[in-house]
């Protein structure tokens, strides 16, 4: 089946929020809040400041070298020689963004967004109804979060033309990354009725996998990836998603068939190469799993690889090393938000995890504290546990818990929380589904679940 | 679905009569109590064994453990009388006072016997039983001689008190039975008499060791002998011998989505919306057709030092070393015209080894067939039915799914002959509970070396522990096999028992109480939010 360049990178928008592979979710329970008007969703404010057209275009002229055996690379500069011919044709212009959207996905640097979105603005300005640059423009707001500039340019695209698969698809990201699943559903079921291909396939399993479908979501996952797309980074990301799937029902041997597989054709892939490392690490293959990390340090600072590695040396108590990978994750966490690279959740949940800059944590998650994003509120809530405040922390996991969102991660925090709140038999029995899970759901904490449920358990000794 | 069994006195018939360590008084209770002839199976195997519940086998659990000196052990532990009610008041659930109730310890490949442990339970008779105090009462429990809380078994406040012994039988083909403790073929060792049932567990008022005082439910997950409730440690015996033995009430530590796979392949199971033409998936959770339901157990504990050795070749091991363990549940034998005592006294009516072979893979007009024989015939009755699995032509045929139906040779290795095999060369392996443990075994990575160093499965199909979700797994190996190469997760939604285990013999959980549990799971759940 194919399909549009676009549509095949608009793929899982949100992967692109800088959150990476298995740490990726940004889906959410739907509230029990009255529901939304018709075509209105409940949005933050905007976020992004929109990049101003000649600055956006000065960026187009400095594009860097491109490496002769990236098939992304030689299309890019295929393209960029087109409309250096034809300046005036508007669905060149659309191709080259589209082009350097996927530049986007692969190297998830903002830079790629500000290009994509020049080169989108100049085919709009050519041609205001062109609909292919209206969800160019969509999907660029969107994976910066910037949800209320993307449903605005998703809509305009929609007017024009009501059934425009990828319009329905960016208006269901962005409904997914509000916590909205109802509207992600309806958006990604119009999707699908368009068109049923990889793109609207992979964003449906996602959906019902989050909503507590497993089995459903897997099935769809795979899916998706024998529908395939030109771009080997799309079906990477589809198996990445659905080793992820497997992970998290504690299947370690089919997820790692899955990575193996997706590694095969793509060997560099890093989501693939951080679920290897996450499997390894739970397998106790603790070589395997260093390796896979660090051949993602290769080409650069990540914070999954880094966070791993850490946790590693922390299992044997080599603290020294293990510092010495957070210390390299803070400053690129720095450097990061000095690019607007957006990773405050993922930081929040380290030092939540790690139990340290609670204070520090506890600014990031309250960045999201009306959250329905199912992630983004177990984050909050785990902050909140970590800082003692019981009160918001249980508003938090209830919001987490309410799409069943088969994570073993949630059912831990919301067991330790249950426990806080001296509901004993309530704890016992999150802790427990949590380990039934994934009993190896984080390389620190899965032990620690144990030893909870251990200490729910004695106190439960009946005095004989 | 579960494994069936059947408990053997056929067996015995084989091996030139071995008498029962201690034959039951062949009296008026044996003459009146002309049992229906019945095989049994896991909950609900075969058609004859449904019409006799308790002696009818659930699931046979066997693993490798290590005592706190550091001496590993071999534990099994066999479920019987499937849907016992908690509340089930006045009588509650009882042992067969006429039945055996049979662990045996098989060669792996062949399946033959080469040690039987026998457990024989005493008299219900109201007015002659032994065990009770109190004819006078509607009350078993809760007022013997003395009315209150049974506060130790057996006491005055426990009416009726159940009692067994134990005894371990050496099979011999070629002799009749000699009547002498010893390890030679034919030999009979008593190893315990008179040892107690613990009470089944009423309630909060008549029960308070087995429950929470806050809630009435039961308490379980205690992690070693010190932390059992009082009832389960009094009643766990270390026997003269090196062996430890349990037999009471417990809560049933099987879990799945039964009731959906029956309803043929109910949409829950493995499609998602009734549509077929979309894959396997399932909508929302399953349904636990065992939740709130208690059994019968009995267990023993026994030294590997006392185990035989045997070289196999089990499923995912290629040159493994251990025993193969199965269950059988005889009922005696009614002699019309005697010119001499039979050699064997009793009628094997149930047999159980690894979980869902007989109640998924044999075809119901075998399903008695494989109650009343014994492993050693499995390779010429019952092969052809894990070599060709109806389970998977059904799943095709419903879901329009590919899976191989033939030449499943990887099922075989695990079902035929149906002994469950465990490699006892390996450490102790974890239980639910402890890290390491998952639901799926190998799939789920939890693997333990073995004595040549190769890494074997921690649960079934090498052994079986409680929590090992063998539904999964069997329905990922019959979606996977007979290659692996790419293992398709298939599975009934249910992935946890609805009580926490022990970590420590008897492992099976605390039963639930008469007066607070909960049965219903799934869409037949109350909705509420807990």
């Amino acid at each position: 089946m194919s399909a549009s360049p676009l549509s095949l990178l608009i793929l899982a928008a949100a992967a692109i929020a800088g959150l990476t592979a298995w740490s990726a979710y940004f889906p959410a329970a739907p509230a029990t809040r009255a529901p939304a008007p018709p075509d209105e969703i409940s949005l933050p404010p905007a976020v992004t400041p929109r990049t101003a057209l000649p600055d956006a275009m000065a960026l187009l002229e400095i594009i860097p070298p491109s490496s002769p055996d990236s098939k992304t690379d030689l299309l890019l500069q295929e393209r960029q020689i087109l409309t250096a011919r034809h300046p005036t044709r508007a669905e060149l212009w659309v191709q080259l963004g589209d082009a350097l959207a996927q530049k986007q996905r692969e190297t998830q640097l903002p830079v790629w967004h500000d290009r994509a979105e020049a080169a989108y603005q100049k085919a709009q300005q050519i041609e205001p109804a062109t609909v292919a640059a209206l969800n160019g423009l969509a999907w660029v707001y969107g994976s910066r979060h910037d949800f209320q500039e993307s449903v605005r340019w998703a809509k305009l695209a929609l007017d024009l033309d009501p059934a425009n698969p990828i319009s329905h698809g960016i208006m269901g990201d962005a409904a997914l990354e509000l916590g909205d699943l109802e509207r992600a559903a309806e958006s990604y079921q119009a999707m699908l009725d368009a068109r049923p291909d990889m793109s609207s396939y992979s964003r449906a399993a996602y959906l019902v996998w989050m909503k507590g479908d497993v089995k459903k979501g897997r099935w769809l996952m795979q899916k998706a990836i024998d529908a395939g797309s030109p771009h080997p980074e799309n079906v990477a990301w589809c198996r990445t998603r659905l080793a992820m799937m497997l992970f998290n029902e504690g299947a370690l041997l089919p997820a790692g068939q899955v990575v193996a597989e997706g590694l095969k054709q793509t060997p560099d892939h890093v989501p693939l190469l951080l679920l290897l490392g996450k499997i390894k690490l739970a397998q106790r293959d603790e070589k395997a799993a260093t390796a896979a990390f660090e051949s993602v340090l290769k080409s650069g600072e990540n914070h999954d690889a880094l966070v791993g590695l850490g946790d590693l040396h922390l299992i044997h108590g080599r603290t020294d090393l293990a510092e010495s990978f957070f210390t390299r994750l803070e400053k690129q966490h720095r450097l990061n938000a000095a690019q607007g690279i957006h990773d405050h959740t993922q930081m929040a949940r380290f030092y939540a995890d790690h139990d340290r800059e609670l204070d520090r944590a506890l600014q990031f998650a309250q960045e999201h504290a009306q959250t329905q994003n199912v992630y983004e509120a177990d984050t909050l809530a785990w902050v909140c546990y970590q800082k003692g405040d019981l009160k918001l922390a249980r508003k938090a996991i209830e919001t987490a818990l309410r799409a069943g969102t088969p994570d073993a991660e949630i059912f831990y925090h919301a067991g330790l929380i249950a426990a806080a709140l001296n509901d004993r038999p309530g704890a016992q029995k999150l802790l427990s589904r949590a380990l039934s899970l994934n009993p190896h759901f984080h390389p620190l904490h899965s032990t620690k679940a144990l030893k909870k449920l251990d200490e729910l358990a004695r106190t439960l000794t009946v005095k004989n | 679905m579960k494994p069936n069994t059947t408990t053997g006195i056929a067996g015995l018939r084989r091996w030139a009569g071995t008498a029962p360590g201690r034959m039951l008084a062949i009296g008026s209770a044996l003459l009146t109590l002309a049992t229906p002839q019945t095989w049994a199976s896991s909950h609900s195997d075969a058609p004859l064994i449904k019409q006799d519940p308790q002696v009818n086998l659930t699931d046979v659990y066997t693993f490798v453990r290590q005592r706190p000196s550091g001496e590993r052990v071999l534990v099994v532990e066999v479920s019987v009388r499937p849907f016992s009610e908690p509340g089930d008041g006045v009588i509650y659930d009882r042992f067969a006072d006429d039945a055996e109730y049979n662990i045996h310890i098989a060669n792996p490949v062949t399946g033959a016997t080469l040690q039987q442990y026998t457990f024989r339970f005493s008299d219900h008779d109201a007015v002659k039983a032994p065990g009770l105090k109190n004819p006078n009462t509607i009350l078993s429990y809760g007022l013997g001689t003395e009315l209150g809380p049974i506060l130790t078994v057996g006491d005055a406040r426990q009416n009726y008190t159940q009692t067994y012994s134990v005894s371990r039988i050496m099979p011999d083909r070629t002799r009749p039975g000699r009547r002498h403790p010893g390890n030679r073929p034919g030999d009979i060792t008593s190893l315990g008499k008179n040892l107690l049932v613990p009470p089944p567990n009423v309630g909060m008022r008549t029960t308070p060791p087995y429950n929470d005082p806050e809630t009435g439910r039961a308490v379980s997950g205690a992690t070693s002998r010190e932390t059992l409730d009082t009832y389960t440690r009094e009643t766990t015996y270390d026997l003269p011998g090196g062996v430890t033995v349990f037999a009471g009430p417990r809560e049933d530590g099987f879990f799945a989505d039964t009731p959906g796979i029956f309803d043929l392949l109910d949409s829950r199971i493995l499609d998602n919306n009734g549509s077929l033409a979309d894959g396997l998936g399932q909508d929302g959770a399953g349904v636990d057709g065992f939740k709130g339901f208690n059994v019968l157990h009995y267990g023993i504990v026994i030294p590997l030092s006392q185990l035989p050795s045997i070289a196999y070749t089990g499923a995912l091991q290629p040159a493994a070393t251990g025993v193969g363990v199965f269950a059988t549940v005889g009922r005696p034998r009614v002699v019309l015209f005697p010119s001499r005592m039979s050699a064997s006294s009793f009628v094997q009516v149930n047999r159980l080894g690894n979980p869902l072979f007989n109640e998924v893979l044999v075809a119901l007009g075998s399903k008695d067939l494989y109650n009343r024989t014994l492993p050693t015939t499995d390779a010429s009755t019952f092969a052809r039915f894990a070599e060709n699995p109806e389970v998977a032509t059904l799943i095709n045929t419903v879901f329009s799914t590919t899976f191989p139906t033939t030449g499943r040779g990887d099922l075989k290795a695990v079902y035929i002959p149906d002994v469950i095999r465990v490699n006892t060369t390996t450490g102790p392996v974890p239980v639910q509970g402890e890290e390491g443990f998952s639901r799926l075994s190998f799939i789920g990575g939890d693997v333990v070396e073995d004595g040549n160093g190769n890494m074997v499965p921690s649960g079934w199909p090498n052994g079986r522990r409680f929590g090992d979700d063998v539904v999964d797994i069997a329905l990922t190996a019959v979606a996977s096999g007979p290659t692996f190469e790419t293992i398709t997760v298939v599975g009934d939604n249910v992935p946890a028992n609805d009580q926490v285990y022990n970590r420590t013999f008897p492992y099976a959980a605390t039963p639930h109480a008469g007066t607070r549990h909960q049965k219903d799971s799934g869409v037949n759940a109350p909705i509420v939010i807990e």
